[in-house]
């Protein structure tokens, strides 16, 4: 798998014998790890499993945890290589699969829990199967989107010469999809898988434990840990999973993410080495061990030979066509027919449920939509007011943004409906009530997201530009107003549009907080949706749901995307 | 611009000195004792090969940067901030892109006490300078590069400098273009209408510096020093094709070629020799130039000698870094310069005449030959395992050229050695070794590694 491979890891490398025995360990944890999942899922059923709040079964919970997530991840690349591939080769079908992951990733899919939850557990009745599934759903929901939107826009902007060289070389589809696909996206999946890892944990606390009707459902990990910590008032293990919850997040970056980002480094298609060498120790250690190198091996020459599914292709001389079984017509109709036939079938049902609605509570539904909307846009007004002058202050001093940065990152990645409960105690001991609470949870979302983006856009500010405004002697604001504020506005916007999104999913669970004494609500959309869900009024629920969706997708076609192409085409500081 | 009686310094760069890079060992020093005067009415070309500094001087001389030694002196008092009389012309123009090309000119007024009516007064001024009315409402973007470059010198003008500083402002552009500017250039200086009293310009191209400089700082490499400052009497409007012209750009081709080759002492002044201990003074860095651009030019030489100047011209290059390809050569001992000419040494006849494989065997010879790669394979031969780290090499080269950014030599010298087969070098695990053959056939696992790097 080599593409051009800029890479160049600067460090020197020594065997070593220690390497070897570490890898082999973490390949035996990680297969004992699976064989522990196993067990746990083929449980029999229990609502609610007991949480020993001892902090010696932090470590086991944590796994589970993160397993669930691994899971989730592996049926997010999965879903992103086949459905990216064929959005990205078959024409037609591209039309309608675009705008519809465009939906789907602005649906509120947290809010979907009740339905999936009944289906599934009625599907695995006698075993904990069922919530376990819904668990990964409800993860894979949070991560998938946007990593098959960074394979789909790779597999569109792939050069034409190296469709050509492939052609040339009689490359087997399986191997132009290893040596020229994957390699291509690599860059943008890793920083994507990355970003999705974090989005998966979000609702952790909610999937983990929660309520249906008067039934309450749990699942051992970090999640319900947390939840039963709080109920039970012990202090210390609540600040026990979060330091545990911290941990994780820190481990993933340092032994999953930073390796492979500098690993996939080599594929970027630039020949220019940046000022800035990202580093990774653990790559480094890695490439120590002989065991790695040898499974590095074996997966080079596995990917490498023409086609794993039916050994012995000869290379035909005859153009091969994309996705032939894709293109064959009565292959297709029949999926088409399926598809339709699906979405009718889950659009009458939902206008079924909607019958039900009556006039007042659309009007409700609509009221709390608008209380929710100012909540989201004013957490990220004041996310902003706070976050940008932080940002562009770390991000214009590079010794400061590169100790800064990481911090950041990680800070995005928290979970932060883990701490909800606590920071609502908080909020009430200094005389603030939830209508307002919920903004400043919220914010708790979404500051880190503009944040990171902020200080990204001020350290890619060329320092011709800086130069420029100091030798016109601009003062600090002038300089703020024409080159910084300006200059970090692509940045800002991609930072808004992740944000508004984590917003809107926060509001389902900071406008409704579990406390052990009592229930905190605020009015709003979220609060609504969780209390149809409690209270199992599936119209009000199908109807706050389908309105707050159609309301996220309205808004990010009227307001988002106008702001970040007025971004691209105006902002954009590439010269 | 004003020529007056008595020319008064406007900035004098006193014993500068400065270093970049953290901490103690890595300071990497990039400028050695620079002293420079630029007097009003003055134009003064930074004319030098790359890395000699010559745009850290020029932002050291606008404020931009401070320096690590020395002093900066703008009208008699030491510089601490920004420099109040400069305005800078970018390479890569430096527009705000979101501005438009009257918001961005208007940028130099943006503090300047003016009423509206005074602002106009300047724009329309200094728009019309560069050729561009009728353009002030539109986006950077629209606009084809030598066009932008204009745009930054009305923003430079309007705000009348004292000292117009321009870096590299034509090596962005295409040829023509850049030339077209440079005449135009040529001609705004001559302008008393144009405001500013004294031009700074920093190049690499020689014709570009006797066209428009009246003093021309020559500037030498590793640490950037100046090597000498020439004057130019020539008067304006100066003709690229007339003698006087050639033979000042003669002349500086020869000084440049001392500063780059060393082969002889400088016309005038001796080449100072610092005083290292001779085991250190052995080690010679090897330059920052693709081998196969030295394959080339042997390519291109004869036995006899010729002309340095005719030869860049013959082979299109520019001609500072066509001399570091010389100087390249002649390390390897493929190339001699004797006074301004270069011609093939014996070796460079017998290379010349050399298939693909004797070639390679050749220089695998004449790079053992040369200090530094003697010194790698005699580690490598010593140690136990006949492997060096990267580490290890660039420990190595930090120590013997505490000067040069051991990183980028290590690659350099990576880059030769690979070329001559004399070591192979894996960057995934960081090993240096010597090249061994592998033969086709059976594949082991090495060589499926080294077919992934």
């Amino acid at each position: 798998m080599d593409l051009n491979p800029a890479q160049r890891s600067t460090e020197p490398v020594r065997r070593s014998f220690s390497a070897d025995l570490i890898v082999l360990a973490v390949i035996i944890g990680g297969l004992f790890s699976l064989i522990e999942m196993g067990k746990e899922w083929h449980h029999p059923f229990q609502n609610k499993v007991e949480i020993d709040l001892s902090p010696w079964y932090l470590p086991y919970y944590t796994m589970l945890s993160f397993l669930r997530g691994a899971v989730a991840y592996v049926l997010s690349i999965l879903f992103t290589l086949f459905y990216a591939r064929w959005a990205a080769y078959d024409r037609q079908a591209e039309k309608y699969l675009i705008p519809l992951l465009d939906i789907l990733q602005s649906l509120p899919l947290s809010a979907f829990l009740t339905p999936l939850e009944i289906g599934l557990v009625s599907l695995f009745p006698h075993t904990e199967l069922g919530l376990e599934l819904t668990c990964v759903i409800v993860i894979f929901t949070g991560q998938v989107w946007n990593m098959t939107f960074s394979f789909y826009y790779s597999l569109k902007s792939l050069p034409d010469d190296f469709n050509f060289v492939g052609k040339l070389a009689r490359f087997t589809p399986w191997q132009k999809f290893t040596q020229i696909e994957i390699p291509f996206a690599t860059k943008g999946l890793v920083y994507n898988s990355m970003v999705s890892m974090a989005g998966g944990w979000f609702f952790l606390s909610i999937t983990e434990a929660f309520t249906l009707g008067d039934q309450d459902y749990r699942v051992p990990g970090i999640g319900s840990y947390m939840s039963v910590a709080h109920d039970l008032k012990d202090g210390w293990a609540q600040v026990y999973a979060v330091v545990a919850m911290i941990l994780l997040i820190v481990a993933l970056d340092q032994f999953v993410w930073r390796p492979l980002i500098v690993w996939s480094n080599k594929f970027k298609l630039e020949d220019t080495e940046s000022e800035y060498h990202d580093r990774s120790t653990v790559l480094r250690y890695l490439s120590r061990s002989r065991l790695a190198g040898w499974l590095h091996d074996r997966m080079t020459r596995f990917v490498r030979q023409p086609a794993v599914i039916h050994p012995a292709v000869a290379p035909s001389t005859k153009p091969r066509r994309e996705w032939r079984f894709l293109s064959r017509i009565p292959w297709r109709n029949l999926f088409m027919v399926i598809v339709t036939a699906a979405l009718a079938y889950g659009a009458y049902n939902v206008i079924l449920l909607l019958w039900a609605v009556t006039l007042k509570e659309w009007l409700h539904i609509g009221i709390s939509l608008l209380l929710t909307l100012t909540r989201v846009l004013t957490a990220i007004a004041l996310s902003t007011l706070i976050a940008v002058p932080i940002g562009i202050w770390i991000g214009s001093n590079p010794k400061l943004s590169r100790y800064l940065m990481p911090i950041t990152q990680i800070a995005a990645s928290f979970p932060a409906p883990l701490v909800f409960p606590n920071l609502v105690v908080l909020i009430y001991l200094l005389h603030g009530n939830l209508e307002w609470g919920a903004v400043v949870l919220m914010m708790f979302g979404t500051i880190w997201y503009i944040l990171f983006n902020v200080i990204s856009g001020a350290s890619a500010v060329p320092q011709d530009l800086r130069a420029c405004t100091q030798l016109t002697h601009l003062s600090g604001w002038q300089r703020w107003r024409t080159l910084w504020l300006p200059g970090i506005f692509p940045a800002l916007t991609t930072g808004w549009i992740t944000a508004a999104g984590g917003a809107w999913n926060a509001s389902i669970v900071s406008e409704y907080v579990q406390n052990p004494d009592q229930t905190l609500t605020a009015h709003g959309l979220g609060a609504l949706i969780q209390d149809a869900q409690n209270t199992n009024n599936y119209p009000v629920l199908a109807a706050s749901v389908l309105a707050m969706a159609l309301f996220v997708v309205f808004f990010n076609r009227t307001v988002w995307k106008r702001l970040s192409a007025l971004a691209q085409e105006r902002y954009q500081l590439i010269t | 611009m004003s020529t007056p009686t008595t020319p008064e310094p406007l900035v004098e760069l006193i014993g500068i000195e400065m270093r970049f890079g953290e901490g103690e060992n890595q300071k990497m020093k990039v400028l050695e004792d620079i002293n420079l005067t630029v007097h009003e009415g003055d134009v003064m070309a930074l004319l030098g090969p790359s890395g000699c500094g010559k745009s850290t001087i020029m932002r050291i001389l606008s404020g931009l940067i401070h320096p690590t030694g020395g002093i900066v002196k703008n009208r008699g008092r030491v510089l601490t901030g920004v420099n109040p009389g400069v305005a800078m012309v970018f390479q890569n123009f430096a527009l705000f892109p979101w501005l438009t090309v009257r918001e961005n000119i208007l940028l130099g007024l943006e503090n300047a006490a003016y009423t509206s009516e005074e602002k106009e007064h300047h724009f329309q001024k200094s728009i019309e300078m560069v050729g561009l009315d009728g353009y002030g409402d539109v986006l950077p973007k629209e606009l084809s590069g030598g066009m932008k470059q204009r745009v930054g010198i009305a923003r430079a003008l309007i705000m009348e400098p004292e000292i117009l500083c321009m870096d590299e402002p034509f090596s962005a552009l295409d040829v023509l273009t850049g030339e077209t500017l440079r005449n135009e250039i040529g001609r705004i200086a001559m302008d008393p209408a144009a405001g500013f009293k004294c031009l700074v310009i920093v190049t690499h191209n020689i014709s570009e510096a006797v066209f428009l400089a009246r003093n021309i700082v020559v500037l030498a490499a590793n640490p950037g020093r100046v090597q000498k400052i020439v004057p130019n009497p020539l008067p304006y409007p100066r003709d690229p094709s007339s003698a006087p012209f050639q033979q000042l750009v003669a002349q500086i081709h020869a000084i440049l070629t001392n500063a780059v080759l060393h082969d002889e002492p400088s016309v005038t002044e001796p080449e100072i020799v610092s005083p290292e201990s001779p085991e250190e003074a052995a080690f010679v860095p090897i330059p920052n130039v693709n081998i196969g651009e030295v394959m080339g030019l042997v390519q291109m030489l004869h036995p006899e000698p010729e002309s340095l100047f005719a030869l860049a011209t013959r082979l299109k290059k520019d001609f500072s870094t066509f001399l570091s390809v010389i100087k390249a050569a002649e390390l390897i001992n493929l190339v001699e310069t004797p006074g301004q000419t270069a011609r093939l040494t014996q070796a460079g006849v017998a290379f010349q005449n050399a298939g693909t494989h004797e070639r390679k065997k050749l220089m695998h010879d004449l790079l053992l030959e040369l200090k530094i790669f003697r010194h790698f394979a005699d580690r490598i031969d010593q140690a136990e395992d006949k492997k060096i780290t990267e580490e290890e090499a660039v420990n190595d080269l930090t120590q013997l050229f505490p000067n040069e950014k051991p990183k980028v030599l290590f690659r350099q010298i990576i880059g030769w050695a690979r070329y001559a087969e004399l070591f192979s070098f894996e960057p995934r695990t960081g090993i240096l070794k010597r090249y061994e053959k592998t033969y086709l056939g059976k594949p082991s696992a090495s060589r499926l590694k080294e077919a992934e790097v």
